[in-house]
């Protein structure tokens, strides 16, 4: 309600804080939760280490990224970027006149794109942003890891790497409904992409 | 003293001075490039740069060809300026030489400045750590016969969902043979224009 009253708030690197990525599996969306919950405790039990590296991507903040990496380095027009519900932002910096300044504009968008580290055009759309996708680190250090699938099956693994490109802990976390996107190392989610 | 001992003297002699020229001190016989130890990733970000390569005995003032792999290839030379005792990057980046080499050493890290040429900012860069021979831009972008075995070597760059896969390959990108492949994690989720010739492990 404040920020309403208060109206839009110019682009530029205050925003960087706004919406960050979360680390907890709770910001997933069900039943994917539920799954990866379930699958990350029988990785535990079984021994094995599991770091979180990113779960929910606020689809606010991949509209921040894609759009100021947009305006910033393809020279899109900040007037014509669509807005979206829950980010008051505004795009268009202007001269003491009210006249579009563009160059500000720019400044502020490379600013937001040298600020989240950007140097590939962010997508607005993904797994990560639908709460569909967990990245994570999966190590251990047992000769054989015996973890329980989703099934309820005892499953031994003692050969292959021992870590998430393992295929038959990828199989394991196919049963939980965790599904391995091979191109990512860290990452996982509801089918794979 | 027998002809044995003469030979084995030699022999450590010899492979002492190897040793030393692995640190550019001098040369005996100059140790074949090794795509496990001597490729790496480097990176300038906000926060400082970063190389990671399996490589343990980079020494400051060390100089490194490298090659932006991705749109335009351009190379350039980078120099160490320490160690560091932390990751490089936004999570685990990975390694994988080619197979008949094995993964002898931990990833190493260090810091560096560019010394030739231009680093893009984010954008992960390849480093090169045994090689002193040329680079010429050839159709298929910028090539080296990287292990002197009068073959060029070729470098690509893709991104994956949310990472960047490099690799060099003995002749033509995605028709040679693979010999090394990287993988830099971003943070953000990108388009994805790999093929499984990139990405598979």
């Amino acid at each position: 309600m404040a920020n309403v009253l208060s109206g839009p708030r110019l682009s530029g690197p205050e925003w960087l804080n706004s919406f960050p990525t979360s680390k907890s599996v709770e910001d997933l969306v069900e039943p994917f939760r539920s799954k990866a919950k379930s699958f990350i405790a029988a990785l535990e039990a079984a021994g094995a280490t599991v770091g979180v590296n990113a779960t929910l991507r606020p689809a606010a903040r991949a509209y921040l990224m894609h759009w100021s990496f947009c305006i910033a380095r393809e020279d899109f027009d900040p007037a014509q970027v669509p807005a979206m519900p829950g980010v008051n932002i505004d795009w268009v910096h202007r001269d003491e006149k009210g006249n579009t300044f563009l160059a500000a504009c720019k400044l502020a968008a490379e600013q937001m794109v040298q600020g989240y580290d950007i140097a590939f055009k962010p997508v607005l759309v993904s797994r990560h942003t639908q709460g569909l996708a967990i990245d994570m680190n999966i190590a251990w250090t047992r000769v054989a890891l015996i973890i329980v699938d989703g099934n309820g099956k005892k499953i031994r693994i003692s050969g292959g790497n021992k870590d998430g490109s393992n295929p038959k802990l990828q199989d394991v976390g196919k049963s939980y409904g965790i599904i391995k996107l091979e191109s990512d190392p860290p990452h996982w989610s509801s089918d794979g992409h | 003293m027998t002809h044995r001992s003469i030979c084995l003297i030699c022999l450590a002699l010899c492979l002492n001075l190897a040793a030393q020229e692995y640190e550019g001190k001098r040369v005996c016989h100059r140790p074949g490039f090794d795509y496990s130890r001597d490729v790496g990733i480097a990176v300038t970000k906000p926060g400082g740069s970063c190389l990671e390569i399996r490589n343990p005995n980079l020494r400051v003032g060390r100089r490194l060809p490298f090659v932006v792999a991705g749109g335009p290839q351009t190379s350039g030379e980078i120099e160490i300026t320490g160690k560091l005792d932390r990751a490089c990057g936004n999570g685990p980046q990975k390694q994988t030489p080619n197979r008949e080499t094995h993964d002898r050493d931990a990833i190493a890290h260090y810091k560096f400045k560019t010394v030739r040429g231009t680093l893009p900012k984010s954008v992960p860069a390849l480093a090169l750590a045994n090689f002193r021979g040329v680079m010429t831009a050839q159709p298929e972008g910028i090539g080296a016969d990287l292990d002197h075995n009068g073959r060029m070597e070729f470098f690509r760059s893709c991104t994956s969902s949310e990472g960047v896969h490099i690799t060099i390959w003995t002749g033509k990108p995605l028709e040679g043979t693979r010999r090394w492949h990287g993988y830099y994690a971003l943070s953000y989720d990108v388009d994805a224009d790999c093929t499984e010739a990139d990405t598979r492990q």
